[in-house]
């Protein structure tokens, strides 16, 4: 809870002491272990996560975007060990979801119907400037029951400058030079914040180039080192780059599948 | 919100060739209200033995002493040095005699034995030992550390390199972790010294 | 007279617990949770523990990795217990308590031992630790299998945390044993080789491995004979392994970090203190 002065401070910490006090007597007068149980109802929950992480790196005149291919239930069960994270959306646009999976599938049916649509009305494809904006505005639709995705879109963007597009699961965006999302989220940000940002190191440290070379290994690095730790994530690296004036081009490489 | 990240604070070590590294950043805070600034998560036991201490620091406090009395009691009963390995024994049977009702620490013993063969390990709550040959890490930063260190950890590190490796783990951890930051110790543990470097963080 | 005042204090204080539980935070932490904190994870061995009984021994195994959420917390935890010679216990749930439950059965079994001057029995075994589990009702979160071959043959028993105790030939149990027993019921015989045996855990436990997410990294084996006790392990399977080396190295020169202020400890060195051996 954020406080501006110390007299509400203060008087919140008096206020919470009272109250730990207050919990404290009724506890020590009626203990967990005395009654019974509490039988703790399951109930629905319209969302499921199936795990899994999906990164994307921006460079010049690229964009690399790779996700593992592993489907969790619970968390502990393997549904698939190949599913597709990661849809091509058109020439330029690549859309990588994590999360519940029900909902990513529609929401990449959502885009691919609307990217028909556009190509329809104009008969051209749609930039990933646009189709970002759009993104952010299906999601932000459903404030109230979103879509339970991390979604990440990313391309080659009208100038020829690699693109990557993060949200959250209401349609925050934001530009990015390179994001991540699901399970592993956390342990590759950092990394690339560290390879890519050159954010902890010196001043007068040298800091290597971002290459498309360099974005591909660090990418498939740190998808190595998350599924050394994180459970959800192996089997499969889907790797997807977009490189501006060239066919992107798809891949697959090997992960630990315990 | 977990009572683990109420205080914040984060720790990490990693073994090398005859050292080890142990490292945590200095903040302490009341939820998202920093508090102080200077709050190292690291203590010394012994020369070669420190312990790391993160989760909820007002326990965190209270197992630090306790760990103190019983390390305390054990040189003067066995009249020798206590080993790294001994230590954590003792915190972890300290820690699961509080399985009902535990504190609310991680604990994570960082050192070098009597041959200088480096150990590490780490606990939880309740004290389950683990004690990897690479790196371990406990508190808020974490699942940050974890990822990191599992690409910048390598076989057989000297001092040197093994001191950039840590400090560049725990400061990519920072980048990202809300609960921890306002700078960072890094302990250097070798045969004949320790070196403490208190190096330049985003202080937020 | 104040001297031994102090020392009684002291050891009231804290030494003569010995190994039993202080309660004396619950009612705080009970209060904490109230106040709308929640507890903190702890580590379990998100485990395929698999044993499988043959003519004339026993194999157990288990994977190696202890998970806390979605993380691994330990990539080579130990998960198959010593308890005796010929007796050992694979444990499946909070793995503080495993260990711990472990470490009590080995040292009450070693004393039995030693007080009768024979072997103790499986069922020694069992019924100790079903007993301590069954007093604290399940809070002791330890999923046993307790197996190993005694003079009245090769036993397998699995133990839950409530207590409750099972024969069995064959079993499989944590959160990879579903992937685990289907290996089990397809290839079990009864009266099979010990080489069948082994090979029969170590696939029930690699499909474990492979088919859960919260056990893989390495498996440990422990057959047990009348006569002798073979250990095996780590053994590292083959999907368990990483598949591709990582493409860089991230080798930090000196002067990557800046350090803004540097402190050197150098130890005394006594020589002739050092007694530690």
């Amino acid at each position: 809870m954020a406080c501006f002065n110390g007299i509400t401070a203060s008087a919140d910490a008096t206020n919470q002491m009272h109250s730990f006090k207050q919990a404290m007597r009724e506890v020590s007068a009626k203990p967990d272990w005395l009654s019974a149980r509490h039988i703790e109802r399951q109930r629905w929950n319209p969302y499921s996560m199936e795990g899994g992480s999906t990164c994307a790196i921006s460079g010049d005149n690229f964009a690399i975007v790779a996700s593992d291919t592993r489907m969790t239930a619970n968390d502990i069960n393997i549904l698939t060990r190949d599913a597709e994270k990661i849809q091509v959306l058109n020439d330029s646009i690549i859309l990588t979801t994590s999360g519940f999976y029900g909902d990513v599938l529609q929401l990449t049916k959502v885009l691919q119907s609307r990217l028909h649509k556009y190509r329809f009305d104009y008969r051209a494809d749609m930039s990933v400037d646009l189709c970002a904006e759009l993104l952010s505005r299906n999601l932000y639709y459903r404030r109230f029951f979103p879509y339970y995705t991390g979604a990440i879109l990313a391309g080659i963007d009208e100038h020829g400058k690699g693109a990557v597009f993060s949200y959250d699961p209401i349609g925050c965006i934001e530009r990015l030079g390179y994001s991540a999302s699901g399970a592993a989220e956390p342990m590759i940000i950092p990394f690339l914040d560290c390879q890519i940002g050159h954010v902890t190191l010196d001043e007068g440290y040298e800091k290597p180039a971002l290459t498309m070379e360099r974005a591909i290994s660090l990418m498939k690095d740190s998808f190595r080192g998350a599924a050394e730790r994180e459970i959800s994530t192996g089997d499969k690296i889907h790797l997807v780059i977009a490189e501006a004036g060239k066919p992107i081009v798809q891949k697959f490489l090997p992960l630990r599948e315990d | 919100m977990s009572i683990m990240s109420y205080t914040g604070g984060t720790v990490v070590a990693m073994a090398g060739d005859e050292c080890v590294c142990i490292a945590s950043d200095l903040r302490i805070g009341e939820q998202m209200t920093t508090v102080a600034t200077d709050q190292k998560k690291v203590h010394k036991v012994s020369d070669k033995v420190y312990v790391g201490l993160a989760g909820f620091q007002s326990d965190a406090r209270t197992v630090l002493e306790k760990i103190m009395f019983r390390k305390n009691l054990y040189e003067l009963r066995e009249n020798r040095r206590i080993k790294p390995q001994v230590l954590s024994e003792m915190i972890s049977n300290l820690a699961y005699q509080h399985r009902f009702g535990s504190y609310f620490t991680e604990p994570l013993v960082a050192g070098l034995d009597d041959t200088n063969k480096p150990y590490i390990c780490c606990m939880d709550t309740i004290g389950c030992v683990s004690s990897p040959r690479d790196f371990v890490a406990i508190g808020t930063g974490q699942h940050y550390l974890l990822g990191v260190c599992e690409n910048y950890w390598r076989e057989n590190m000297k001092p040197d390199e093994l001191f950039e490796a840590t400090a560049q783990s725990i400061l990519s951890c920072l980048e990202r972790d809300a609960a921890s930051g306002w700078g960072a110790v890094v302990y250097t543990i070798t045969k004949d010294k320790v070196n403490v470097a208190t190096i330049k963080t985003r202080m937020d | 007279m104040a001297s031994t005042d102090v020392k009684n204090t002291v050891s009231h204080m804290e030494m003569d617990r010995g190994g039993a539980f202080d309660f004396s935070n619950c009612i705080r932490n009970q209060a904490m949770c109230k106040m709308g904190a929640t507890a903190p994870t702890l580590t379990s061995t998100g485990t395929t523990i698999v044993a499988v009984s043959y003519k004339g021994g026993l194999v157990m195994g288990a994977d190696s990795r202890a998970t806390a959420g979605n993380i691994v917390a330990d990539k080579h935890c130990e998960k198959v217990h010593k308890l005796t010679e010929s007796i050992y216990a694979c444990g499946a749930g909070t793995a503080a308590d495993l260990d711990q439950v472990t470490k009590m059965l080995s040292g009450n079994l070693r004393l039995l031992e030693l007080n009768t001057g024979r072997k103790a029995r499986v069922i020694t075994a069992l019924r100790q630790a079903k007993q301590h589990l069954f007093n604290y009702r399940g809070y002791i979160g330890a999923y046993l299998l307790i197996g190993g071959v005694d003079p009245t043959g090769p036993h397998l028993y699995m133990c839950s945390a409530n207590g409750t105790t099972m024969a069995f030939p064959f079993t499989a149990q944590g959160s990879g044993s579903y992937a685990a027993i289907t290996i089990l019921e397809r290839d079990f015989k009864v009266d099979m080789t010990k080489e069948e045996a082994e090979s029969l855990v170590q696939r029930a436990l690699e499909a474990g491995m492979h088919g859960d997410n919260a056990s893989g990294n390495s498996l440990n084996v422990v057959i047990i004979e009348p006569n002798e006790t073979v250990f095996k392990g780590p053994i590292v399977p083959e999907f368990c392994k990483r598949p591709e080396p990582n493409d860089l190295s991230y080798k930090f020169q000196p002067g990557a970090t800046k350090v803004l202020k540097n402190k050197v400890y150098k130890y005394d060195i006594v020589e002739s203190m050092d007694i530690s051996h």
